[in-house]
């Protein structure tokens, strides 16, 4: 079967679990974890997962916007301060209904392109609407009666590598499980292990190696764990660390520009989003030979309570993450990747229907509100509603 | 010169003391928040001084060596609550000249509400790091450290007198500090910054121009904003229980709780025309102001899970106050907040880990204690539970001694504080030329270096990632090792010690002098200063082991001790040598500096000292 095809069956496949609450919990599950999923999943050694997390909570109706409701949600009752002017909302092809978000212009481009699926209404059903609770379901791929502490990543590499996530880094892994630029999350966790190695968004080539004194012994239970960890991590940074720069060395970035951040450029007291430079990392090391196949960058900011709108913040932030994810492709396909790459963005949870009067939603549904953009050189544009 | 002190950590006394310790412990059968009666030396008071302050120097260990456990855990919980000095002007030709005199602070005058660049929120930054950095020998700086984390407000929100909300909001902190959680609590949600921070500003129940402003034709309702109606359930009262996964209050609760705190606003004179007239009377003190129109006239229906309480409609000028008093009756009335705030107590001072036993005997009595109060105390008044917590058998078992990863806090600020490092008195400001004096200047500059090192490492004050603190305090399951990740693993590293192509040098702290600036010639090294207040220097064992002793939370074994000495050696040169070179004339320091700072670079790349 020829890659393409052989990605192409995959999926819609891969993505019936993240539709399904119950497929979800079952399929990624420690317990049952099927033999199949596993072999899908590790049959091509060289393909890589970018997961984009979205933090604070996506308005997902203000980024894939239903045009055949667009009457009822400009009611001033409804979301009338938060709607895009309808005319210039980005028409999408193959659908009448659906259409993007106005600053999501190059993310458009790759659904034309045949580079961008887009799944809706996606998630767990949830008590609360718990910023925290929802990052850590959809990390740990915990349903709502059981708590995992786990990542569903982390499940996967025990499962895939069994004898290699247990003495790493070695022969058959000789390169970090996950790469985290920016944030720490709860993906790099196995159920004993933490297999991720984070690097900073402002990583250039520089890394300064620890120096090798580790010491032994400890004088209590818990003292003996913590040190344990402790000189653990000091020799996987060093370890890792050596790969890493090599493959940096060896790796290049196309002439794609990356774009700058919007949102800094209008709210100078607002941490910049770094998601370009991060993702540009990401192809770099790509390039360079790096074996990591799980990467997980970051943009944060979506938590919009306040000024959605008055202060254009939502549309910078789409525009900051279509054009850092639109970059990003351009460069893989440049650089020749894009055939071992799919990304995927997720978010804790969607934003309330109803406007809440200061300019702003409150936390929503997942269901109702959040949509996943699904991207790759070889999916089909396609939008997959529940 | 030296300090005896660290006579009384050699090796052989530590050894005796392990071993008592030990026999202590197995003959003895205790409850673990029974009041701890086994030996309370060295290891004991090093342990407690560790978890309390930013490190425990030879001076702390000194002043209180010979007291009793309850003298000292006494001494360490009684904070001053008075106010320090406010932050000062070190910036020239800012703002208006009025306000902004080189050296003179901006507190109180007219220009504290018109300041809103960024500086400001650096002013007030470096102002808190010297506060830490010159610590009482109380806990003060830590449990304002600790509600830092755990009621955070970043002040990047504020666009207006940030530096003034949040310096107001460190001094509501600082008197605080072990005082009554309630009172702080109630404070803290009418706190500007917080206001700000969570959008309780301007959540009102109307859009207040088409209530007030003429032509009035139809009211128009809000719905009141609930991202602190939900954050102050969720994290700062009930919480999510032990494991972070019990749901402990409805969605429903969340906006009942949103429409008992609708109806505040902040006051600035920056407000519109309109918002003066009717929602703020006062634009000058910057305070929060309520507005009965805009707050919610309907009864505040509750869940079963707080009992079906009603908090009934009070109207009035006072109403909003009095629901508030009601809302936190209720919220922290019930045990799950007790529990809440213990479990986040536990973290921060004794381990990451909750087992089952530490719930049952250490988290749930403590809770009760914090509820009920008594022997004089209220309910929620913090400093009992402190006490009994750092007074208890559990606090000093091995198994919580020397287990607990540093923060960037405990690293930096305990490094700086243990190796002496001077501190420039800020309260001289100003010299003859009415310019900012130099040692005002360099106070700021040791705050900023100090602050810079934390922030590299993933922790800054005044800069909480998330309304949920550092994660390391909140996110399970691995708690405090998130500080530990390879990017700030190295950035530790670069901390103390590192060689930067772009300078083409060493920098970091152990290249500097004792007062932190840029090393140069006519000023001390810091490592130098430091080994000459050891005991014995010149006796490389005896060296070896007594800074072992100082800085690690256990001994290293003699095939670690022996690379040490290789560094103290090194250089074709015996470090007897290179000493009494030194001593004989204090400008042959160079050999001295070089091996001191490799001997301390590998000193505190031993895992042993992340831990505390």
């Amino acid at each position: 079967m020829e890659r393409r095809n052989f990605l192409k069956n995959i999926l819609p496949l891969a993505a019936i679990p993240l539709i399904s609450d119950r497929l979800f919990a079952n399929v990624l599950h420690p317990a049952s974890l099927r033999p199949e999923t596993i072999e899908m999943l590790a049959g091509d050694i060289d393909r890589v997962l970018v997961l984009v997390r979205m933090d604070g909570g996506n308005d997902g109706l203000n980024t894939l916007i239903p045009l055949d409701q667009y009457a009822a949600l400009i009611d001033p009752k409804v979301r009338k301060d938060l709607m895009s002017i309808e005319n210039q909302i980005l028409k999408l092809k193959n659908t009448t209904t659906l259409g993007m978000h106005p600053s999501m212009s190059a993310m458009r481009s790759m659904y034309d392109d045949d580079q961008l699926s887009i799944i809706q209404g996606v998630g767990n059903t949830a008590n609360v609407f718990s910023h925290f609770h929802g990052i850590d379901q959809w990390e740990t791929a915990s349903d709502s009666t059981q708590t995992y502490y786990s990542s569903w990543i982390g499940r996967y590499i025990e499962k895939t590598y069994r004898l290699a996530s247990t003495h790493y880094p070695n022969t058959c892994m000789p390169d970090p499980f996950v790469i985290e630029v920016g944030q720490n999350t709860l993906l790099g966790r196995g159920t004993g292990s933490l297999y991720s190695q984070t690097l900073n968004p402002e990583f250039n080539g520089n890394i300064t190696e620890l120096l090798d004194f580790y010491g032994d012994g400890d004088l209590s239970n818990n003292m003996k764990e913590e040190l344990k960890f402790l000189r653990q991590q000091q020799s996987f940074t060093n370890d890792y660390g050596k790969k890493i720069i090599k493959a940096w060395n060896d790796g290049n970035n196309s002439s794609v520009v990356y774009p700058p951040s919007s949102i800094s450029n209008n709210h100078p007291n607002v941490k910049p989003t770094t998601l370009a430079q991060q993702l540009k990392i990401v192809a770099r090391l790509l390039k360079g030979g790096l074996k990591t196949r799980i990467f997980v960058v970051s943009i944060g900011n979506f938590d919009t309570h306040v000024s959605q709108v008055t202060s254009n913040w939502h549309s910078l932030l789409l525009k900051d993450l279509s054009e850092a994810i639109g970059a990003f492709q351009k460069d893989i396909n440049q650089l020749g990747l894009a055939d071992r790459v799919l990304g995927m963005t997720y978010s804790e949870f969607g934003r309330r229907v109803v406007q809440n009067g200061f300019g702003g939603t409150e936390h929503g549904w997942l269901h109702l509100c959040l949509c996943l953009a699904v991207w790759s050189k070889v999916v089909s544009s396609v939008i997959i509603s529940r | 010169m030296g300090v005896n002190l660290l006579k009384f950590l050699n090796m052989k006394n530590v050894i005796l003391f392990f071993s008592l310790f030990f026999i202590v412990n197995v003959g003895i059968s205790q409850n673990s928040l029974d009041k701890y009666n086994g030996p309370f030396g060295e290891y004991q008071l090093k342990h407690l001084l560790r978890r309390t302050l930013f490190g425990a120097t030879m001076d702390d260990m000194k002043h209180f060596e010979g007291k009793s456990m309850d003298a000292v855990v006494d001494e360490l919980l009684n904070t001053d609550p008075s106010a320090p000095p406010p932050p000062w002007s070190f910036q020239f030709d800012y703002g208006d000249s009025e306000s902004f005199k080189t050296g003179k602070t901006w507190v109180g005058t007219k220009g504290e509400r018109s300041w809103t660049e960024t500086i400001m929120q650096f002013n007030v930054s470096y102002w808190w790091h010297n506060l830490m950095m010159k610590q009482d020998r109380n806990i003060r700086e830590k449990m304002v450290l600790f509600y830092e984390n755990h009621i955070p407000s970043n002040n990047g929100k504020n666009n207006i007198g940030q530096g003034l909300f949040y310096y107001n909001r460190i001094k509501l902190l600082r008197e605080h500090a072990t005082g009554n959680y309630k009172d702080l609590m109630k404070k803290v949600t009418l706190e500007p910054s917080m206001m700000y921070y969570l959008d309780m500003n301007f959540s009102f129940v109307y859009k207040y121009y088409s209530y007030f402003v003429p032509p009035v034709k139809k009211k128009e309702p809000l719905f009141a904003n609930e991202n602190y109606a939900r954050e102050l359930q969720e994290l700062y009262t009930v919480g999510k229980g032990r494991e972070n996964n019990e749901v402990l209050f409805t969605e429903d609760d969340v906006k009942a709780a949103a429409r008992v705190l609708s109806g505040w606003c902040v006051c600035n004179n920056n407000v519109d025309v309109h918002i003066k007239k009717h929602l703020c009377k006062d634009t000058v003190s910057y305070t929060s102001s309520f507005t009965p129109e805009m707050h919610d006239a309907n009864d505040k229906q509750f869940s079963g899970l707080y009992g079906n309480h009603i908090i009934k409609a009070k109207p009035g000028p006072n109403g909003g106050l009095e629901e508030i008093d009601e809302l936190f009756d209720m919220l922290l009335g019930r045990e799950e907040s007790a529990r809440n705030l213990v479990r986040k107590l536990y973290r921060f001072f004794v381990y990451a880990y909750i087992t089952e036993k530490t719930e049952n005997e250490v988290i749930k009595p403590l809770a009760i204690l914090l509820l009920q109060g008594g022997n004089g105390y209220k309910p929620y008044d913090v400093k009992p539970v402190l006490k009994a917590l750092f007074t208890s058998t559990h606090f000093y078992d091995t198994e919580q001694i020397g287990c607990m990863i540093k923060n960037p806090y405990d690293l930096i600020l305990g490094m700086s504080r243990m190796m002496g490092v001077k501190i420039y008195e800020d309260t001289d400001f100003v010299n003859t030329y009415n310019s900012v004096s130099l040692p005002a200047m360099r106070s700021h500059q040791q705050a900023q270096f100090i602050r810079s090192l934390c922030f590299q490492s993933g922790m800054v004050v005044s800069n909480v990632p998330d309304v949920a603190g550092y994660p390391a305090y909140y996110q399970g399951p691995d708690y405090h090792r998130l500080w530990i990740n390879a990017d700030y693993l190295r950035a530790r590293k670069q901390s103390i010690h590192y060689y930067s192509e772009k300078h083409g040098t060493f920098i970091g702290f152990l290249t500097m002098s004792e007062f932190l600036t840029d090393f140069t010639i006519n000023q001390d090294p810091i490592v130098i200063k430091f080994a000459e207040k050891l005991e014995t220097p010149s006796n490389i064992e005896e060296f070896i082991d007594q800074n072992i002793q100082y800085f690690l939370v256990k001994d290293l074994n003699q095939q670690e001790k022996d690379k040490l000495s290789l560094i103290l050696n090194s250089r074709n040169e015996a470090w007897l040598t290179t000493w009494n070179n030194y001593k004989a004339n204090k400008n042959n320091y160079g050999t001295l500096y070089h091996k001191l700072r490799e001997f301390y670079d590998a000193l505190f790349s031993y895992a042993e000292f992340q831990l505390m």
